[in-house]
């Protein structure tokens, strides 16, 4: 735990978990053993040293997400050196770790004070059983008649002997301490009764006082939290009714209520909380309770382990394991809502990053497509997807964001040609789409569309660098390109998917200048959104790949971390020039491969599904050139997340036959390209001219 | 000490009330509505009329009242499936545990009692069987919550489950067959 926020993420925890045992412990009071109502406490155990949300998992009664959005509103106004409002701050261990920067700001100093107070909480403790330790080593070792009792006790009830057995003047009852050489404490001149020997050697037997040293330990690591005392104290009376109930399965009739007597004259003692010792009187109260639990003394039936094990472990199970993150979303249909607060939206995004490509680009997506209709959840997806260096960047420009600005796409997202950028990421490109607007037309260079003709359309594209980090996915966007469609958005014209990649091979041979592209169209989750709202796409109907899903609503919006892709239209944008000053006839042949462990190799058939073989003549005047388009497959449905099956080419095999002579294999060269033709600079690469 | 003839009334509730609850079939009318055809409220109910006569012979059995009572009442949130997403986890959670304990509960008197009526049948031990599958087959169904995405082990248990509450039932059915005072 490195600030406040994450110690009170793992306190809280526990804290929400000791409640809801003790609410359990009472309604099962007389039902379940006190080896249950002892043992149950080990659920508690668990919780305190499992760091929260430990694995990407999250258990019942999770304040996570409370404590985030708390975290980032404080955070946001603060200069802390220990925690940031960009990320969260999730407990790696149940422990805090020493600062090694000067506090900062309010929260560092209460991280400093919380430190400080386990320190000496542990230090008070360390003193406390040091001085009981000295008191103890003055005490007179019992010999005799005394010891052959205790002795004789031990054996009869086969229980372990402790390594000494001192009496001392100053204490009032009989106490254990010593982990590695156990002491029997008596009281100076104390006439040995025998149940009480029984009392102090069970707990010998069960190492109740290394126990209890467990206990004194976590107390300290939460001294600040009062839950837990309460927690920690009624654990040490449970092992007391515990080793009652022992004591009283071994003993018969008259003597349990000799036992119950016994207990009785030590209400009036002090209790006594030493670290390091175990003893009988744990106050007038709890003694009180004690001796109404030997009243309802009974042996509990045969299979009472069986269903106490049971419910132990499905309480460790809900509130300790919990269940996968990732699935749980899935459960609640996949989305991830936005509260209506910055904090809650920066919060939930920390908490919720993405876990597939998929749903990266489902997050990105919808982060720019409502930027100016839900801004809160278009902060959460930035900050799902945005590298968290990047974040306060985005809430600056987000909280800048002018809601009179109508310049919004209406539609998308959509994605093309998703390849590998050869180190573990991918380069994709995002589109979203709108019509023009109709005060636009009517002017020579956008004259209104004839009848039959679509309505003109612009379109934004984002060039994404997708790269993992640790096992989740962040988006970075590499250029920003916007512009008219050259077809009919969302139609099955040929002509709209007409232009570069995110990369482009491109290549010479004879005078002929070749580019290809891959031009894949991806769609995630529920597909692409707002499409109601172009003209074209209403007017076009149904049939056909692009109106797929035509009835869905634009209602679900919120984004889907864990999202699979649920269509995918093969494709490869393709060009040719002629630079010759001559016309010429070409007939380009263009093998998409892909990286295997073999090197470069076609895909199996069925594996792959982005690009397959070009086969394209084309005839140029010169100085002519041609563009086009090659596709014909796809398919839609929950397509799930395998790269391979998504992903365009690392590389392509590209022949060309020029006016009918010798085929020659053209070398071609990977350029990062825009889609108005232009370039930008991948990270770590040079700009192509 | 029970009699066959005491007991047979006790088994014959206990054995329709256990068919309520761990069998069900329903009709939805999409998230509003769910038509129980095997009300589990209507099982838990007949449970605490068991837990009730009983009582006199098995104090424990008894203490199991208040808990049939809860829930058959929790129970009614079946008609109506919009409220799952409204209940809280941590009362489901409790519910589960408290469900688990009385089925733990109610087949040990109810095996106890099988005992004193017919000392040489066997039938307490089956009882007593049919307790340890309950309460694993429970157990097992609880954590399929939270194995959410691990679909084949989900069906497997669901499967297996089925069977399990198949051969409880039928130890139910044939101790209120056995305490029939034509057979006697």
């Amino acid at each position: 735990m490195g600030n406040i926020w994450a110690f009170l993420q793992q306190t809280g925890a526990a804290a929400v978990t000791a409640l809801f045992l003790l609410v359990l412990q009472r309604i099962f009071l007389r039902h379940l053993s006190p080896r249950w109502q002892y043992g149950v406490w080990s659920v508690l155990l668990l919780r305190l040293v499992v760091p929260v949300r430990m694995g990407y998992r999250s258990a019942y009664l999770d304040i996570a997400a409370w404590i985030e959005e708390l975290r980032v509103w404080a955070e946001l106004r603060l200069s802390s050196r220990y925690a940031s409002p960009w990320q969260e701050t999730l407990p790696k261990v149940p422990w805090p770790e020493l600062p090694v920067q000067a506090p900062a700001s309010v929260t560092d100093w209460l991280f400093v004070l919380y430190t400080a107070g386990v320190l000496l909480c542990f230090l008070w403790y360390v003193l406390q059983a040091l001085r009981l330790h000295l008191r103890v080593r003055e005490g007179v070792p019992v010999a005799g008649e005394r010891l052959s009792l205790i002795q004789d006790t031990a054996q009869r009830y086969t229980l372990p002997m402790p390594s000494r057995v001192v009496e001392c003047r100053w204490t009032a009852t009989p106490f254990l301490m010593g982990v590695f050489h156990p002491t029997l404490v008596l009281p100076m001149g104390w006439n040995v009764e025998g149940k009480v020997l029984l009392h102090e050697l069970l707990h010998l037997k069960h190492q109740d006082v290394l126990a209890g040293w467990v206990t004194t330990l976590l107390r300290c690591l939460h001294w600040c939290n009062p839950i837990l005392w309460l927690a920690f104290d009624k654990i040490g009376n449970d092992r007391e009714c515990l080793c009652d109930q022992q004591v009283l399965e071994r003993l018969e009739g008259e003597q349990r209520r000799d036992y119950g007597r016994v207990l009785l004259s030590m209400a009036d003692n002090r209790s006594v909380r030493i670290p390091g010792a175990t003893t009988m009187a744990n106050g007038a109260r709890s003694v009180a309770a004690r001796i109404q639990a030997i009243i309802w003394f009974k042996r509990y039936p045969q299979g009472m382990a069986l269903v106490s094990v049971c419910i132990t472990l499905s309480l460790a199970y809900a509130l300790v394991v919990g269940a996968p993150i990732q699935a749980l979303v899935q459960d609640a249909g996949g989305t991830v809502s936005a509260p209506s607060s910055i904090a809650g939206a920066l919060s939930t995004g920390q908490l919720n990053r993405p876990t597939t490509v998929a749903g990266a680009l489902d997050t990105y997506g919808k982060g720019v497509l409502l930027k100016y209709d839900d801004p809160y959840t278009a902060l959460l997806c930035a900050a799902m997807t945005a590298p968290k260096e990047t974040l306060p960047a985005l809430t600056e420009e987000w909280e800048k964001t002018d809601e009179l600005n109508r310049s919004r796409w209406t539609t998308g997202p959509q994605f093309r040609g998703l390849v590998s950028d050869g180190s573990g990421g991918y380069l994709c490109q995002a589109l979203w789409y709108r019509d023009m607007p109709e005060a636009m037309l009517g002017t020579e260079e956008h004259p209104f569309p004839e009848d039959g003709e679509p309505w003109p359309a612009e379109y934004l594209c984002h060039t994404l660098w997708i790269q993992p980090e640790g096992q989740f996915w962040t988006v970075t966007c590499l250029d920003e390109a916007q512009g008219e469609l050259p077809g009919a958005p969302l139609s099955r014209e040929p002509s709209f998917n007409v232009f570069p990649g995110p990369v482009t091979w491109v290549g010479e041979a004879d005078g002929v200048k070749l580019s290809l592209s891959p031009a894949q169209l991806l769609e995630t989750g529920d597909g692409i959104l707002g499409k109601e709202y172009m003209i074209d796409w209403s007017s076009a109907g149904s049939g056909g790949f692009w109106s797929f899903g035509n009835g869905q609503q634009a209602s679900e919006k919120q984004p889907m971390p864990g999202a699979d892709f649920s269509s995918i239209y093969t494709g490869t944008y393709w060009a040719a020039e002629e630079t010759g000053g001559r016309p010429v006839s070409v007939t380009l042949t263009s093998t998409p491969l892909w990286d295997t462990p073999e090197g470069l190799a076609p895909a199996q058939p069925g594996r792959r599904m982005a690009a397959g073989v070009l086969d394209q003549v084309v005839t140029l005047a010169a100085g002519g050139s041609q563009q086009g388009a090659d596709g014909g497959g796809g398919a839609m449905g929950n397509l799930g997340n395998e790269p391979d099956y998504f992903l365009g080419p690392d590389a392509l095999q590209v022949t060309a036959i020029l006016d009918g002579r010798t085929e020659r294999t053209v070398p071609m060269t990977l350029t990062y390209t825009t889609p108005d033709g232009g370039t930008y600079p991948f990270p770590g690469e040079e700009a192509a001219p | 000490m029970i009699s066959p003839h005491q007991l047979h009334p006790i088994a014959h509730r206990a054995f329709w009330g256990y068919f309520l609850i761990l069998f069900n079939f329903q009709f939805t009318f999409g998230d509003l509505f769910a038509l129980q055809f095997l009300p589990n409220s209507l099982g838990w109910w007949m449970l605490a009329g068991v837990a009730e006569a009983g009582a006199v012979f098995r104090p424990s059995l008894g203490l199991l009242r208040s808990f049939c009572l809860g829930l058959a009442v929790w129970n009614l949130t079946q008609f109506f499936p919009w409220m799952d997403a409204w209940l809280p986890r941590a009362v489901s959670l409790l519910v589960t545990l408290v469900i688990l304990y009385t089925h733990f509960q109610f087949f040990t008197d109810l095996a106890a009692l099988a005992d004193e009526a017919l000392p040489d049948s066997g039938r307490g031990h089956a009882l007593r069987v049919a307790r340890t599958v309950i309460v694993v087959v429970s157990i097992l169904f609880s954590w399929t919550d939270l194995m959410l995405a691990w679909v084949p082990m989900t069906m497997a248990i669901a499967a297996a489950g089925l069977c399990a509450y198949i051969a409880v039932v039928w130890q139910l059915w044939k101790l209120y067959r056995e305490t029939e005072p034509s057979l006697l």
